[in-house]
C-alpha cells in the first residue's frame, strides 16, 4: 500500500524527472526502483522499437540479441544490417534457415546423457536447433546453476555455442514470476554498479535506488571521517524506507556515517555487557512488578498500583511532563564515591557507565520502533473498519480519508529513527554550550514522539470498545502531532548540521 | 548414506572396464564419491616417467560443479601450488555438466604437457617458470625424479 | 548429504581462513605453508572485551591426526591461559570443554575457536585471574 501512495505523493518537485525525487537537505536527486520497473524501464521498453526495425527477427531472438548487445537498441540493429549472420553467430542462435530453434518434445525410451536416467515412459526433453537433448531435470538444475551471473545461457555441451531463449528459461524453471534471467542480469548489474545503485537495507525490502545527481560526492567517503553531516545522501526506496546512500545504512541523521561506523562497532564489541540490560522488561519503580513492554510508547502505566513512569530512566512520568525532560541528559556526577578503587578502574566504569547511558536510549527507541509498528499494523486494521464504516455513510470515499494515518505512521517511525541516532550522536559529542540547545531540541522531538506513540495505543488497546470512534476525535491531534515530529526533526536536524559546521558542535572519536 | 546417483556408478563402471591409458581412478571402499586417482607424466614433457598421485570427491552437487581434484605427489608446476591445488578452468568457471571424471583427468594430463605460467597459481613456481624457463624444467625433471618415479 | 573427505574438508577450511571469510575475533591458517597433509595448524584468539581477557591475543596449536573430522582435532593453547577447560600445560581437557566432548563431523576449526572464545565470556570464567600477558608454556 504504501508504494502506491508513493506514487501519488506530493513530494516530487515539478521540475524534476518522472519518478525521480530530491533529498530533504541537499539537492541530491534520486530514482527508486523495484526490479520490476527497472527491468522493464531500462530493457524490455526498447523491444518494440526493434521489433519495428526487423519484423523479420522473432521476439525471443531479440531479446537475445538485445542483452547481447548490453541494451543498447541501435547497437542490434547496425549490427544486423551490418552482417546479421555474425550477430547471429556471436548471440549463440541459429541460421535463419533453420526451422525452428528450440523444442520441448516428449519421447519414449531416452537415457538422459548428463543424469544416466533411463526414462522408459514417455518424458520431456529440451533441445536446441542443435538437437542435444537432455531431460528437463537436469536443465532445470544447470539453468538453476548458472543463472546467478545473469549471463545468457547456452546448451549444456560445450562444444555448443547455442543461447536458450528467456522465455524457456522460465519455463524450465516452472516460476510463476517471468523473466528469471533478466531479473538475475540486473540483480549482477545493480551490485556491481554500487556508484550509482544501492539495495535498501531494510530487513525484507527488495527494491533499489539510483543515484541520479550525487553532487560534491567525492567530499563523503566511507572511510574519510568527515564532519560534514549536510551532505549526506539520504534517499529512500519505493517503500519509502529512507538510508544513507553513502554508507548504505538506514537514515542516520544526525550522524556522520564514520561516526555510525564507530558507533556499530562500539555496539558489537561491548554487547556481551549490554547484554544484561533487556530493553523489554523492567520492574515498576515504585511496587516491583515485572512489567513487560509491547508496544512503543514510553509513558508506562503499572498495571498493579497505577504509578505513571517513564520507560527509559523509571522517573516519575509527571516530571516529564511539568518540568523540563531531562531523562536523556547523562550526568557526569557521580565521581565523589568513596570506594579506594584506583583511578583508571574508576575512569573505565565511568565510561561504561556513559556509553550505557547512551547505549541504552539508542536502544529503547529501536525497540520502541519494532513496538510501534506492531500497534500500527493494528491501528490498519481499525483503519479498515473505518473505511468500510464511512462508506456505508457517504460515497466517493477515497484512500486519502485515511491519508492522515498513514502519514502519522510514518511520521512516528521518522521520529523515534532520528531520536535513536541523535543517542549515538551525543555519545561521541563533546560538552559545549551548544550541546544544551542540541538537547533540548531532542527533549522537544521525544516529547511529541511519546505523544503521539500513546494516542496510537490508546486507539488500538483491549479496553477501547469503540476504536473508531478514537480515530475520529483524534485526528486533529493526530494530524497535529505528525506535523510537529516533522517539523522538529527537521529543525533537530538543521540545527545540528549548522553547529557541526560552523564547529559549535565537535565530536570526540 | 545416501543412494549413489546413477550418473557417478555409469561413470565408474566405464573408468574400470574402459581406461584412459594412462591414468587410473578407483573409489574408496567406504566412501563412493572419493576416488584414488594416478596420472602417468605425459612422456615429452618435464613429468615423464613419473606416476602422479592425485584424489578426487565428487561433491553432492556432482554433475552440476565440478569435481574436486589435489595432487598428493609435490609437483613442480606454475598451476598447481604446494597443497596439491590446480588452477585449471574447466575445474572452476569452464565446468559443465556434459564432461565427466574421465575428460576432467585428461585435462588435468593435458595440463602437465602444457603449463601456463600467466594464468599461475603457484606464484613463486610461475615466477621462476618466466624467468628462466630452462632451468624451471629441469627442476621439475628434478622432483619428477625425487617424488613421482617409483624406485623399485 | 555425502561425507566430505578430510582433505577437502581441510582444504575448505583452508580456504575460509585465508580469505578472512570468517569472524574478525579469531584466526587460523596451516603452521607450514607446504605440508600437504594439512595436519599442523596455528590458530589466534582475541580475547572478549569486558573480561580480563580483554586486549589479550592467545596462540594454540591444532592438531588435525588423520581421523579429522570423525575424530575431534587436539587443541593446545601456547599462550598461557587460566580456564578450566585448560591443563597445566595448555591443552584443552576434552571431557571438560562441550564441543570437543560431542564432537559433530560439522564442526570445524572456527567452531572450535570461538567456542572457547565464548567459554572465556563466561561468567564463571571472565573475572578468572590470569598468568601474565603473553607468557607461554
Amino acid at each position: 500500500m504504501d508504494g502506491e501512495l508513493y506514487e501519488s505523493s506530493a513530494e516530487a518537485s515539478p521540475v524534476l524527472d518522472v519518478g525521480c525525487f530530491m533529498s530533504e537537505f541537499n539537492d541530491k536527486i534520486y530514482h527508486p526502483w523495484t526490479l520490476k520497473s527497472f527491468i522493464k524501464g531500462k530493457y524490455l521498453s526498447k523491444m518494440p522499437n526493434l521489433q519495428n526495425h526487423l519484423p523479420q527477427v522473432s521476439y525471443d531472438d531479440l531479446l537475445i540479441m538485445l542483452q547481447y548487445k548490453k541494451w543498447q537498441s541501435e547497437e542490434v540493429i547496425n549490427s544486423y544490417f551490418d552482417n546479421p549472420d555474425q550477430l547471429l553467430k556471436a548471440c549463440g542462435l541459429p541460421f535463419k534457415w533453420q526451422e525452428s530453434n528450440n523444442t520441448f518434445d516428449l519421447i519414449n525410451n531416452f537415457t538422459c546423457p548428463i543424469c544416466c536416467e533411463d526414462y522408459i515412459e514417455p518424458t520431456t526433453v529440451y533441445s536446441l536447433a542443435c538437437n542435444h537433448k537432455y531431460c528437463l531435470q537436469c536443465y532445470n538444475s544447470y539453468i538453476s546453476n548458472s543463472i546467478l551471473s545473469g549471463k545468457l545461457i547456452k546448451c549444456i555441451e560445450p562444444s555448443c555455442a547455442l543461447t536458450i531463449p528467456h522465455r524457456d528459461i522460465d519455463r524450465i524453471l516452472k516460476v510463476e514470476e517471468p523473466n528469471q534471467l533478466l531479473n538475475s542480469y540486473a540483480k549482477s548489474f545493480i551490485n556491481q554498479s554500487t556508484d550509482q545503485f544501492k539495495w535498501c537495507p531494510s530487513t525484507d525490502c527488495v527494491s533499489f535506488t539510483e543515484m541520479i545527481k550525487n553532487y560534491n560526492a567525492d567530499d563523503i567517503d566511507e572511510d574519510y571521517e568527515s564532519n560534514d553531516i549536510s551532505n549526506i545522501p539520504i534517499v529512500s526506496c519505493i517503500e519509502r524506507h529512507e538510508f544513507c546512500f553513502n554508507c548504505n545504512f538506514e537514515n542516520h541523521l544526525p550522524c556522520p556515517c564514520f561516526v555510525v561506523k564507530l558507533w556499530i562497532k562500539k555496539c558489537q564489541d561491548d554487547s556481551e555487557t549490554a547484554h544484561w540490560m533487556d530493553a523489554n522488561t523492567h520492574n515498576c519503580p515504585r511496587c516491583e512488578t515485572s512489567i513487560e513492554k509491547n508496544g512503543g510508547c514510553n509513558h508506562m502505566t503499572c498495571q498493579k498500583c497505577r504509578h505513571q513512569f517513564c520507560w527509559i530512566c523509571l522517573g516519575d512520568w509527571n516530571a516529564h511532563n511539568a518540568g523540563f525532560y531531562t531523562c536523556n541528559k547523562f550526568k557526569d556526577g557521580d565521581t565523589n564515591s568513596k570506594d579506594y578503587e584506583d583511578k583508571k578502574a574508576k575512569e573505565s566504569r565511568i565510561s561504561l557507565k556513559r556509553y550505557l547511558h547512551f547505549y541504552k536510549r539508542f536502544a529503547i527507541h529501536e525497540s520502541s520502533m519494532r513496538g510501534d509498528l506492531l500497534t500500527l499494523k493494528k491501528v490498519h486494521e481499525v483503519t479498515k473498519v473505518y473505511m468500510e464504516d464511512r462508506k456505508n455513510q457517504e460515497k466517493n470515499l477515497s484512500w486519502n480519508d485515511v491519508q492522515f494515518l498513514s502519514d502519522a505512521i510514518r511520521a512516528l517511525i521518522i521520529g523515534r529513527k532520528a531520536l535513536k541516532w541523535t543517542y549515538c550522536f551525543a555519545f561521541y559529542l563533546k560538552n559545549g554550550n551548544f550541546t544544551e540547545i542540541f538537547e533540548s531540541n531532542q527533549d522537544f522531538l521525544s516529547k511529541t514522539v511519546e505523544d503521539l506513540s500513546e494516542i496510537f495505543e490508546k486507539i488500538i488497546s483491549k479496553k477501547n470498545r469503540n476504536k473508531v470512534e478514537t480515530i475520529m476525535q483524534e485526528k486533529n491531534r493526530i494530524i497535529n502531532l505528525s506535523d510537529l515530529i516533522i517539523s522538529r526533526k527537521r529543525s533537530l536536524i538543521e540545527g545540528a548540521i549548522v553547529n557541526v559546521n560552523e564547529d559549535l558542535l565537535r565530536f570526540n572519536t | 548414506m545416501a543412494t549413489l546417483p546413477k550418473r557417478i556408478i555409469k561413470e565408474t563402471e566405464r573408468l574400470v572396464s574402459d581406461p584412459v591409458p594412462g591414468i587410473t581412478a578407483s573409489p574408496s571402499d567406504d566412501n563412493l564419491r572419493y576416488f584414488e586417482v594416478t596420472i602417468d607424466g605425459p612422456s615429452l614433457s618435464p613429468y615423464a616417467n613419473g606416476k602422479f598421485q592425485l584424489e578426487l570427491y565428487l561433491p553432492d552437487e556432482y554433475p552440476m560443479c565440478a569435481p574436486k581434484v589435489r595432487f598428493l605427489t609435490k609437483i613442480y608446476h606454475p598451476n598447481i601450488d604446494k597443497l596439491g591445488r590446480i588452477c585449471l578452468d574447466v575445474l572452476k568457471d569452464n565446468w559443465s555438466p556434459a564432461l565427466q571424471i574421465r575428460t576432467i583427468l585428461l585435462s588435468i594430463q593435458a595440463l602437465l604437457g602444457a603449463p601456463n605460467p600467466d594464468d599461475p597459481l603457484a606464484n613463486d613456481v610461475a615466477q621462476e617458470w618466466k624467468q628462466d624457463e630452462q632451468k624451471a624444467i629441469s627442476v621439475a625433471k628434478e622432483w619428477t625424479e625425487k617424488y613421482a618415479v617409483s624406485k623399485d | 548429504m555425502s561425507k566430505v573427505p578430510r582433505n577437502f574438508k581441510l582444504l575448505e577450511e583452508l580456504e575460509k581462513g585465508e580469505k578472512g571469510l570468517g569472524a574478525e575475533s579469531i584466526s587460523y591458517g596451516l603452521a607450514n605453508q607446504d605440508d600437504i597433509t594439512m595436519t599442523y595448524w596455528n590458530g589466534t584468539i582475541l580475547g572478549p572485551p569486558h573480561s580480563n581477557h580483554e586486549n589479550r591475543i592467545y596462540s594454540l596449536t591444532i592438531i588435525c591426526d588423520e581421523t579429522y573430522p570423525d575424530k575431534p582435532p587436539k587443541v593446545r593453547f601456547t599462550t598461557k591461559i587460566n580456564l578450566p577447560c585448560v591443563d597445566s600445560e595448555g591443552h584443552v581437557i576434552i571431557s571438560n570443554f562441550e564441543t570437543l566432548k560431542n564432537w559433530k563431523r560439522s564442526y570445524t576449526m572456527e567452531t572450535v575457536l570461538l567456542e572457547l572464545r565464548k567459554s572465556m565470556a563466561l561468567a564463571t570464567n571472565k573475572k578468572l585471574p590470569q598468568p601474565v600477558e603473553n607468557s607461554t608454556y
